[in-house]
Protein backbone atom coordinates (compact mmCIF):
# COMPACT_ATOMS: atom_id res chain seq x y z
CA UNK A 1 0.00 0.00 0.00
CA UNK A 2 2.79 2.46 0.75
CA UNK A 3 4.74 1.38 -2.12
CA UNK A 4 1.26 2.20 -4.42
CA UNK A 5 1.27 5.43 -3.19
CA UNK A 6 4.62 6.15 -3.30
CA UNK A 7 4.67 5.15 -6.92
CA UNK A 8 1.94 7.71 -7.29
CA UNK A 9 3.69 10.22 -5.98
CA UNK A 10 6.67 9.65 -8.10
CA UNK A 11 4.03 9.75 -11.54
CA UNK A 12 3.08 13.55 -9.92
CA UNK A 13 6.61 14.25 -9.43
CA UNK A 14 7.63 13.05 -13.08
CA UNK A 15 5.34 15.63 -14.54
CA UNK A 16 6.94 18.74 -12.36
CA UNK A 17 10.56 17.74 -13.23
CA UNK A 18 9.11 17.96 -17.01
CA UNK A 19 7.60 20.90 -16.55
CA UNK A 20 10.78 22.67 -13.98
CA UNK A 21 13.53 21.12 -16.09
CA UNK A 22 11.82 21.95 -19.17
CA UNK A 23 12.20 17.98 -20.63
CA UNK A 24 9.03 16.37 -21.55
CA UNK A 25 10.61 12.97 -22.13
CA UNK A 26 12.56 12.69 -18.51
CA UNK A 27 11.39 9.93 -16.18
CA UNK A 28 12.92 9.81 -12.86
CA UNK A 29 12.67 7.19 -10.23
CA UNK A 30 13.27 6.87 -6.62
CA UNK A 31 17.05 7.32 -7.12
CA UNK A 32 17.20 10.18 -9.04
CA UNK A 33 19.27 13.08 -8.42
CA UNK A 34 21.20 15.99 -9.12
CA UNK A 35 24.03 13.74 -9.82
CA UNK A 36 22.20 11.31 -12.42
CA UNK A 37 19.54 14.25 -13.52
CA UNK A 38 20.55 16.84 -16.22
CA UNK A 39 19.86 20.70 -15.32
CA UNK A 40 18.68 19.47 -11.49
CA UNK A 41 21.01 22.42 -9.82
CA UNK A 42 20.62 24.56 -7.18
CA UNK A 43 18.48 26.92 -8.91
CA UNK A 44 16.46 24.73 -10.45
CA UNK A 45 15.89 22.79 -7.12
CA UNK A 46 14.66 25.90 -5.57
CA UNK A 47 11.87 25.91 -8.44
CA UNK A 48 10.99 22.27 -8.41
CA UNK A 49 10.61 22.35 -4.40
CA UNK A 50 8.43 25.45 -4.69
CA UNK A 51 6.02 23.30 -7.23
CA UNK A 52 6.58 20.58 -4.76
CA UNK A 53 5.31 22.31 -2.07
CA UNK A 54 2.35 23.52 -3.99
CA UNK A 55 0.88 20.78 -5.35
CA UNK A 56 1.20 18.90 -1.97
CA UNK A 57 0.19 21.33 0.24
CA UNK A 58 3.35 20.80 2.08
CA UNK A 59 6.25 22.34 3.79
CA UNK A 60 9.65 20.91 3.52
CA UNK A 61 11.55 22.18 6.06
CA UNK A 62 15.06 23.91 5.98
CA UNK A 63 17.26 20.83 7.07
CA UNK A 64 15.03 18.63 4.47
CA UNK A 65 16.00 20.83 1.81
CA UNK A 66 19.86 20.23 2.37
CA UNK A 67 19.73 16.19 3.68
CA UNK A 68 17.04 14.90 0.54
CA UNK A 69 19.96 13.17 -2.04
CA UNK A 70 17.25 11.53 -4.41
CA UNK A 71 13.57 11.57 -5.21
CA UNK A 72 12.90 8.74 -3.13
CA UNK A 73 13.52 11.02 -0.01
CA UNK A 74 11.34 13.60 -1.47
CA UNK A 75 8.49 10.91 -1.79
CA UNK A 76 9.30 9.79 1.95
CA UNK A 77 8.34 13.25 2.71
CA UNK A 78 5.49 13.66 0.95
CA UNK A 79 4.07 10.28 2.18
CA UNK A 80 4.24 11.54 5.49
CA UNK A 81 3.83 14.93 5.63
CA UNK A 82 1.17 15.93 2.64
CA UNK A 83 -2.54 15.87 3.78
CA UNK A 84 -3.68 15.63 0.00
CA UNK A 85 -4.89 12.15 -0.66
CA UNK A 86 -3.60 9.38 -3.18
CA UNK B 1 24.18 30.82 18.94
CA UNK B 2 26.57 28.33 20.28
CA UNK B 3 29.45 29.96 21.56
CA UNK B 4 32.05 27.86 19.75
CA UNK B 5 29.79 28.55 16.25
CA UNK B 6 30.48 32.22 17.25
CA UNK B 7 33.74 31.94 17.09
CA UNK B 8 33.61 30.07 13.99
CA UNK B 9 31.35 33.01 12.13
CA UNK B 10 33.10 35.93 13.59
CA UNK B 11 36.07 35.28 11.67
CA UNK B 12 34.22 35.39 8.53
CA UNK B 13 32.73 38.67 10.09
CA UNK B 14 36.21 39.83 10.61
CA UNK B 15 37.38 39.23 6.89
CA UNK B 16 34.37 40.86 5.67
CA UNK B 17 35.00 43.75 8.09
CA UNK B 18 38.78 44.79 6.61
CA UNK B 19 36.22 46.00 3.27
CA UNK B 20 35.31 49.18 6.33
CA UNK B 21 35.58 52.53 4.37
CA UNK B 22 35.00 51.49 0.96
CA UNK B 23 37.54 49.86 -0.40
CA UNK B 24 37.91 48.34 -4.08
CA UNK B 25 34.20 49.18 -4.98
CA UNK B 26 33.13 47.36 -1.66
CA UNK B 27 30.34 49.31 0.40
CA UNK B 28 29.96 48.52 4.06
CA UNK B 29 26.51 49.48 5.04
CA UNK B 30 26.66 48.81 8.90
CA UNK B 31 23.47 49.38 11.66
CA UNK B 32 22.71 48.28 14.62
CA UNK B 33 20.83 44.85 13.19
CA UNK B 34 23.35 44.10 10.21
CA UNK B 35 25.69 44.39 8.33
CA UNK B 36 26.01 44.88 4.01
CA UNK B 37 29.32 44.23 2.72
CA UNK B 38 28.65 44.46 -1.34
CA UNK B 39 30.97 44.54 -4.28
CA UNK B 40 30.26 46.68 -7.45
CA UNK B 41 33.38 44.84 -9.71
CA UNK B 42 33.18 41.25 -8.07
CA UNK B 43 30.58 38.22 -7.61
CA UNK B 44 32.29 38.14 -3.86
CA UNK B 45 31.86 39.67 -0.87
CA UNK B 46 28.19 40.03 -1.74
CA UNK B 47 26.72 39.43 2.02
CA UNK B 48 24.13 40.53 4.56
CA UNK B 49 24.66 39.01 7.91
CA UNK B 50 22.55 40.15 11.40
CA UNK B 51 24.54 41.15 13.98
CA UNK B 52 21.91 41.16 16.75
CA UNK B 53 20.39 38.21 18.09
CA UNK B 54 17.01 39.20 18.32
CA UNK B 55 13.65 37.59 16.43
CA UNK B 56 13.80 38.18 12.17
CA UNK B 57 10.98 40.72 11.78
CA UNK B 58 8.85 41.67 8.55
CA UNK B 59 10.19 45.47 8.86
CA UNK B 60 14.06 43.65 9.17
CA UNK B 61 13.38 41.63 6.18
CA UNK B 62 11.34 44.59 4.08
CA UNK B 63 14.72 46.42 4.71
CA UNK B 64 16.49 44.12 3.34
CA UNK B 65 14.76 43.43 0.00
CA UNK B 66 14.91 48.05 -0.31
CA UNK B 67 18.51 47.81 0.26
CA UNK B 68 18.75 45.19 -2.39
CA UNK B 69 16.73 47.09 -5.21
CA UNK B 70 18.00 50.28 -4.19
CA UNK B 71 21.28 49.29 -4.73
CA UNK B 72 20.70 46.78 -7.17
CA UNK B 73 22.69 43.28 -5.50
CA UNK B 74 22.12 41.24 -7.43
CA UNK B 75 24.20 38.60 -5.94
CA UNK B 76 23.75 39.82 -2.81
CA UNK B 77 23.45 36.70 -0.04
CA UNK B 78 21.73 36.72 3.39
CA UNK B 79 23.37 35.08 6.04
CA UNK B 80 21.39 33.64 8.65
CA UNK B 81 21.85 30.81 11.79
CA UNK B 82 18.62 30.13 12.82
CA UNK B 83 16.26 27.57 11.10
CA UNK B 84 13.38 29.55 12.44
CA UNK B 85 13.94 32.37 10.21
CA UNK B 86 13.42 30.34 7.15
CA UNK B 87 9.58 30.24 6.77
CA UNK B 88 9.73 34.13 7.14
CA UNK B 89 12.29 34.88 4.83
CA UNK B 90 10.36 32.18 2.68
CA UNK B 91 7.31 34.28 2.52
CA UNK B 92 9.34 36.96 1.44
CA UNK B 93 10.75 35.36 -1.74
CA UNK B 94 14.06 34.83 -0.25
CA UNK B 95 15.05 31.08 -0.40
CA UNK B 96 18.02 28.98 0.87
CA UNK B 97 20.81 28.45 -1.38
CA UNK B 98 23.19 27.01 0.61
CA UNK B 99 23.97 25.24 3.84
CA UNK B 100 27.36 25.71 5.33
CA UNK B 101 28.63 23.34 8.51
CA UNK B 102 30.78 25.57 10.81
CA UNK B 103 33.83 23.58 11.92
CA UNK B 104 36.96 23.73 13.96
CA UNK B 105 40.35 22.03 14.37
CA UNK B 106 42.51 22.68 16.97
CA UNK B 107 44.45 19.19 16.64
CA UNK B 108 48.39 20.96 15.60
CA UNK B 109 50.16 18.08 17.58
CA UNK B 110 48.56 15.60 14.71
CA UNK B 111 48.36 16.73 11.31
CA UNK B 112 47.30 13.98 9.29
CA UNK B 113 49.18 12.85 6.55
CA UNK B 114 47.07 12.96 3.29
CA UNK B 115 47.60 10.39 0.24
CA UNK B 116 47.15 12.35 -2.99
CA UNK B 117 47.22 10.54 -6.52
CA UNK B 118 48.43 13.78 -8.20
CA UNK B 119 51.45 15.64 -8.34
CA UNK B 120 50.93 19.07 -6.59
CA UNK B 121 52.94 21.74 -5.26
CA UNK B 122 51.11 23.79 -2.96
CA UNK B 123 52.06 27.36 -2.07
CA UNK B 124 51.65 31.15 -0.77
CA UNK B 125 51.63 33.26 -3.81
CA UNK B 126 51.73 37.17 -4.39
CA UNK B 127 52.24 36.92 -8.18
CA UNK B 128 49.81 38.61 -10.16
CA UNK B 129 50.02 35.90 -12.44
CA UNK B 130 48.82 33.63 -10.01
CA UNK B 131 46.65 35.51 -8.16
CA UNK B 132 44.68 36.70 -11.50
CA UNK B 133 44.36 32.36 -12.09
CA UNK B 134 43.70 32.17 -8.38
CA UNK B 135 40.59 33.90 -9.16
CA UNK B 136 39.68 32.86 -12.16
CA UNK B 137 39.43 29.02 -10.47
CA UNK B 138 37.78 30.46 -7.28
CA UNK B 139 35.38 32.24 -10.34
CA UNK B 140 34.65 28.81 -11.95
CA UNK B 141 34.54 26.15 -8.91
CA UNK B 142 32.87 28.77 -6.20
CA UNK B 143 30.75 31.14 -8.23
CA UNK B 144 29.29 29.89 -11.13
CA UNK B 145 31.33 31.55 -13.55
CA UNK B 146 30.56 35.21 -12.39
CA UNK B 147 33.89 37.41 -11.91
CA UNK B 148 35.97 37.66 -8.55
CA UNK B 149 37.92 40.57 -8.96
CA UNK B 150 41.60 40.25 -8.89
CA UNK B 151 41.74 43.52 -7.38
CA UNK B 152 39.77 42.36 -4.41
CA UNK B 153 42.45 39.41 -3.88
CA UNK B 154 45.47 42.23 -3.66
CA UNK B 155 43.09 43.79 -1.16
CA UNK B 156 42.97 40.80 1.02
CA UNK B 157 46.56 40.50 1.09
CA UNK B 158 47.64 43.91 1.90
CA UNK B 159 45.58 43.55 4.95
CA UNK B 160 47.27 39.79 5.75
CA UNK B 161 45.37 36.89 4.41
CA UNK B 162 47.28 34.38 2.71
CA UNK B 163 46.14 33.15 -0.68
CA UNK B 164 47.41 29.25 -1.26
CA UNK B 165 47.81 27.89 -4.82
CA UNK B 166 47.86 24.18 -5.94
CA UNK B 167 49.62 23.40 -8.75
CA UNK B 168 50.24 20.40 -11.16
CA UNK B 169 52.47 21.05 -13.80
CA UNK B 170 52.41 24.94 -13.35
CA UNK B 171 48.83 24.35 -14.08
CA UNK B 172 46.61 25.52 -11.29
CA UNK B 173 43.95 23.16 -10.02
CA UNK B 174 43.06 24.20 -6.44
CA UNK B 175 43.10 27.48 -3.97
CA UNK B 176 42.50 28.51 -0.46
CA UNK B 177 42.82 31.78 1.31
CA UNK B 178 43.92 32.19 5.10
CA UNK B 179 42.25 34.90 7.12
CA UNK B 180 43.85 35.39 10.95
CA UNK B 181 41.47 37.32 12.54
CA UNK B 182 42.19 39.85 15.93
CA UNK B 183 41.56 36.90 18.09
CA UNK B 184 43.91 34.98 16.99
CA UNK B 185 41.60 32.22 15.18
CA UNK B 186 42.44 31.19 11.50
CA UNK B 187 39.91 30.59 8.80
CA UNK B 188 40.60 28.98 6.10
CA UNK B 189 38.11 30.08 3.14
CA UNK B 190 37.49 29.47 -1.01
CA UNK B 191 38.88 25.75 -0.88
CA UNK B 192 38.46 24.55 -4.64
CA UNK B 193 39.45 21.96 -6.64
CA UNK B 194 38.86 22.17 -10.76
CA UNK B 195 36.86 19.14 -11.32
CA UNK B 196 39.33 17.44 -13.56
CA UNK B 197 41.01 16.68 -10.39
CA UNK B 198 38.52 16.18 -7.83
CA UNK B 199 38.48 12.98 -5.90
CA UNK B 200 42.00 12.47 -6.05
CA UNK B 201 42.88 14.14 -2.61
CA UNK B 202 43.81 17.31 -3.33
CA UNK B 203 41.54 19.39 -1.32
CA UNK B 204 42.72 17.24 1.65
CA UNK B 205 46.09 18.24 0.40
CA UNK B 206 45.18 21.64 0.67
CA UNK B 207 43.67 22.06 3.46
CA UNK B 208 46.58 20.16 5.38
CA UNK B 209 49.08 22.79 3.50
CA UNK B 210 46.35 25.41 4.99
CA UNK B 211 46.79 23.92 8.90
CA UNK B 212 50.84 23.64 8.46
CA UNK B 213 50.57 27.42 7.89
CA UNK B 214 48.56 28.17 10.27
CA UNK B 215 50.74 25.84 12.50
CA UNK B 216 53.88 28.26 11.91
CA UNK B 217 52.04 31.36 13.30
CA UNK B 218 51.75 29.48 16.37
CA UNK B 219 47.77 29.61 16.05
CA UNK B 220 46.12 26.52 17.98
CA UNK B 221 42.26 27.06 16.19
CA UNK B 222 41.32 26.81 13.05
CA UNK B 223 38.11 27.30 11.39
CA UNK B 224 35.93 26.92 8.02
CA UNK B 225 32.86 26.82 6.94
CA UNK B 226 31.93 23.37 5.07
CA UNK B 227 29.04 22.41 2.20
CA UNK B 228 27.15 19.33 2.52
CA UNK B 229 29.70 18.08 -0.52
CA UNK B 230 33.25 18.81 2.08
CA UNK B 231 31.87 18.17 5.39
CA UNK B 232 33.25 14.40 5.00
CA UNK B 233 36.89 15.26 3.80
CA UNK B 234 37.33 18.05 6.36
CA UNK B 235 35.87 15.49 9.19
CA UNK B 236 38.53 12.76 7.77
CA UNK B 237 41.01 15.70 8.61
CA UNK B 238 39.95 15.40 11.92
CA UNK B 239 37.86 18.93 12.11
CA UNK B 240 35.12 18.81 14.28
CA UNK B 241 31.18 20.55 13.45
CA UNK B 242 30.47 22.92 15.41
CA UNK B 243 27.36 24.39 14.33
CA UNK B 244 25.70 25.97 10.99
CA UNK B 245 23.81 28.59 8.79
CA UNK B 246 21.71 28.95 5.73
CA UNK B 247 22.22 31.35 2.72
CA UNK B 248 19.33 32.48 0.82
CA UNK B 249 19.15 35.05 -1.97
CA UNK B 250 15.89 36.57 -2.94
CA UNK B 251 14.22 34.72 -5.96
CA UNK B 252 11.16 36.21 -6.13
Amino acid sequence: MKMEKKEKILKVLNEIFRKELNNDSLIIDFLSSPKNIEGWDSVTNLLLISSIEEKFNIQFSIDFIFEAENVGDFCGYILTNSTVEF
Amino acid sequence: MEKIYEVNINNLYSLLDSFYGNKHGVSVIKTQNYTVVASETSVWPNIIYRTDEGIFTDNLIEEFIYIIKKNNFSDLILLENSTQSYLKLKDKGFFPIEKWIGMTYNNFANIPNVVCETNVDIFVTIIDSDLEKWAEVVSVTLFNKKIFDTQIVKYLISKGAQIVIAKSFNVVIGTALIWIDENNIAGIYMVSVIEKYRGMGVGRKITRHCLKIILERNINLCILQATKLGVYMYENIGFERTGSCFLYKKIK
